[in-house]
């Protein structure tokens, strides 16, 4: 598959996702997002994409016989760097406290701002 | 700061190199802009709840302040005529005691029985006002009636009541509550609004239970019992409020397309009849 096209999808899923969690909020449940691992998730692949996007499509239309080497080492320096922002915002949602709300109810409820 | 090392040691085409930060700028404020948004989002619900607990603490004080006026207005009710009354009976009883003439005696008896009758009369003046006989008895509707027939007797206004269909009684306690904010209206029409007709009607649909008045005089507006109700002074309309709340029905003030009268509806829901 075309990984740009991919790359579009995912950048409009993540924020069709971001879209439902601010109209979920307006119901009673009250979590702040970055509480939730699932935004830093979707955070981390939405930038990815959104960041290699450009890159992706510039690979694709290159002539890749004339200047493999200086290619390759662009494409792999801002992709390393992306996946680098990626990896760690993925650790953050690693580390961040799950947002099951069944095992502890109201403890990610905001109180304090 | 690497891309930008990138792109000036090697020849990073500037579409490449724009387009990319300019993906991820986009990125990065679309996740900022959702994360501040729903903060405020989160505060400004907060600041709502707030501000509806503060005036359900209002609603709860000014019922509490009415209950303990209302008890001060009973003590002193008891204790300035009945008790001196009572005191006024025994006084003269002592005297029978110590005076044995058979005529005095007489009379001393005679003042007393006048006294106690009086006292009587008086207490049952004082139940009354606190819980109308006729309410318990009889229903809202000849409550209501016997108001409006009193306010009638008075000459100075024109007080009508039509209960259109009232076969179906509401629960005691609600018609107790429907009967206080009637009362309360009233009242305050009579005292504020200056008007020269006060008409009430009474129906029924659906399961619901509609009270509406109609007076002529200088009434209140939606926006205007709201803007009283949230006033720090003023009990009248706060109880209202937490009476017709209690009995989860809705109330509307408005003013008459013609301009000529103002109109109060009470609604109440199904569930309030027995």
């Amino acid at each position: 598959m075309n990984i740009a096209f991919l790359a579009i999808l995912v950048i409009i899923w993540s924020i069709l996702f971001f879209y439902e969690q601010l109209t979920k909020t307006t119901d009673s449940q009250q979590i702040f997002l970055y509480s939730s691992p699932s935004f830093w998730v979707v955070a981390a692949y939405l930038i990815y994409f959104a960041g290699t996007f450009f890159l992706f499509i510039y690979s694709q239309n290159q002539n890749l016989e004339e200047q493999v080497s200086e290619i390759s080492i662009q494409y792999s320096l801002i992709n390393g760097v992306f996946v680098l922002i990626k990896n760690i915002l993925l650790s953050v949602a690693m580390f961040s406290k799950g947002d099951s709300m069944d095992k502890h109810p109201g403890k990610y409820r905001s109180s304090t701002f | 700061m690497i891309l930008l090392q990138a792109a000036g040691s090697s020849n990073i085409p500037s579409v490449l190199f724009f387009g990319t930060l300019g993906m991820l700028a986009l990125a990065v404020g679309l996740v900022i802009f959702i994360v501040f948004h729903q903060r405020r989002i989160i505060r400004y619900q907060h600041q709502l709840q707030k501000m509806e607990e503060d005036q359900q603490k209002m609603l709860l004080e000014a019922s509490i302040q009415l209950q303990e006026e209302e008890r001060q207005r009973i003590a002193a009710d008891l204790h300035d005529d009945a008790g001196p009354l009572l005191a006024t009976v025994r006084l003269y009883l002592n005297e029978n005691i110590v005076n044995l003439d058979q005529s005095s005696q007489l009379q001393a008896i005679y003042n007393a029985k006048q006294i106690i009758d009086d006292t009587i009369q008086l207490i049952r003046n004082i139940s009354h006002s606190l819980m109308p006989p006729t309410l318990k008895n009889f229903g809202l509707e000849s409550a209501i009636n016997d108001v409006f027939q009193k306010i009638n007797g008075s000459g100075s206004i024109n007080a009508s009541c039509r209960f259109h269909d009232y076969r179906r009684r509401l629960k005691s306690e609600h018609e107790l509550s429907v009967y206080r904010i009637i009362q309360e209206m009233i009242n305050n029409i009579l005292k504020h609004s200056n008007a020269s007709f006060i008409h009430l009607t009474q129906n029924k649909n659906d399961d619901q239970f509609f009270i509406r008045i109609h007076h002529d005089g200088f009434g209140l507006t939606q926006t205007e019992f709201e803007k009283f109700k949230n006033k720090p002074q003023g009990l009248g309309l706060k109880n209202i409020q937490s009476r017709v709340s209690l009995l989860k029905g809705q109330l509307f003030f408005e003013k008459d397309p013609s301009q000529t009268y103002f109109k109060i509806s009470l609604e109440l829901p199904g569930d309030s009849f027995q």
